[in-house]
């Protein structure tokens, strides 16, 4: 069985190239539209290898579905923040609150599943 | 658009087209108004700093948005006449704004300016005209082949505050589009 990576952002369209990008190398995509939904998949499925997460999001940001997952003890798997922002201090924010890695878009697909690969090397697809 | 502001667009315009693989040339503004035959879409995001407030909105066709949706989706081919394909074409042109926005502050940060982006608004039809209407600045406008994208840019600074930019803070020194930094 493939390693899964939750995908979360609020375009469509993103999450379809990220998705199409992820399944070509060999990974499972699940995908969620807004922190919350994203917070409710990690909850229900805790066998992420890595999680790809979008920063402004409408209802539940990204930051925030992150402060979430840290106070459930949820945050197990590398998670990266995809995003436009570049802001230091949301940067910082994201690294306290135990995200992996930032990455600005626009990106290109081949570095994000260069850097999917990296950041799961060491862990174990689900059985 | 003061000059430096129009430049800071443009560089950034054409660096996150160039970054989608679909090249874009600044060209002198020859038509704002959009005959009603033209199926439109844009997108419109504020942003806000201690310094500086405003925003920008993003209008093309939904040929052009469809174009340079990423490389694997331009394959199949949407229509202005379907329903779900707008869904596409609103999101994308809706991404496409905040991405601009995102480069802008990027510039705008290498110059020691800081600002926070609001959430992007997607607009399409007659929408997009009343939103054009309600602009009393001229847009700076883009070619790439047959297509046009104009792009509108507010900036007003805060009462009591004079703008000056400089490049304080090497761009260098802040991640580019693309980049992965790794904690």
């Amino acid at each position: 069985m493939s390693k899964k990576v939750l995908v979360v952002d609020d375009s469509l369209v993103v999450r379809q190239q990220i998705a199409w990008a992820l399944t070509q190398a060999g990974y499972g995509v699940v995908q969620a539209c807004d922190g919350q939904e994203g917070f409710e998949k990690v909850q229900a499925t805790g066998d992420f290898a890595m999680i790809i997460c979008d920063v402004n999001m409408p209802g539940t940001d990204g930051l925030q579905m992150l402060s979430s997952m840290k106070e459930h003890g949820l945050t197990r798997c590398p998670i990266v923040m995809l995003t436009a922002e570049v802001e230091p201090e949301l940067v910082q924010q994201a690294r306290s609150l135990g995200a992996a890695g930032w990455m600005v878009k626009p990106f290109r697909e081949e570095t994000l599943v260069a850097t999917v690969d990296r950041l799961t090397r060491n862990s174990k697809a689900p059985v | 658009m003061s000059e430096v502001f129009e430049r800071i667009v443009s560089e950034a315009t054409m660096e996150l087209f160039a970054a989608l693989g679909v090249p874009v040339q600044p060209s002198a503004v020859v038509r704002v108004s959009i005959p009603d035959d033209v199926s439109v879409a844009a997108g419109v995001i504020e942003y806000r700093g201690r310094q500086l407030v405003g925003k920008l909105l993003l209008v093309s066709t939904f040929d052009f948005i469809a174009s340079c949706r990423p490389k694997h989706s331009r394959a199949e081919p949407l229509s202005p006449a379907s329903p779900r394909d707008w869904i596409f074409v609103r999101d994308w042109a809706k991404e496409l704004t905040n991405q601009l926005l995102g480069c802008v502050k990027r510039a705008l940060a290498a110059n020691g300016i800081s600002v926070a982006i609001g959430l992007p608004i997607p607009l399409s039809g007659d929408v997009v005209r009343n939103e054009i209407a309600s602009w009393n600045t001229s847009p700076q406008q883009f070619i790439c082949g047959r297509h046009r994208m104009q792009i509108w840019f507010q900036a007003v600074t805060a009462s009591g505050v004079e703008l000056v930019l400089t490049s304080k803070h090497p761009p260098q020194l802040l991640p580019k589009a693309g980049s992965v930094t790794i904690f």
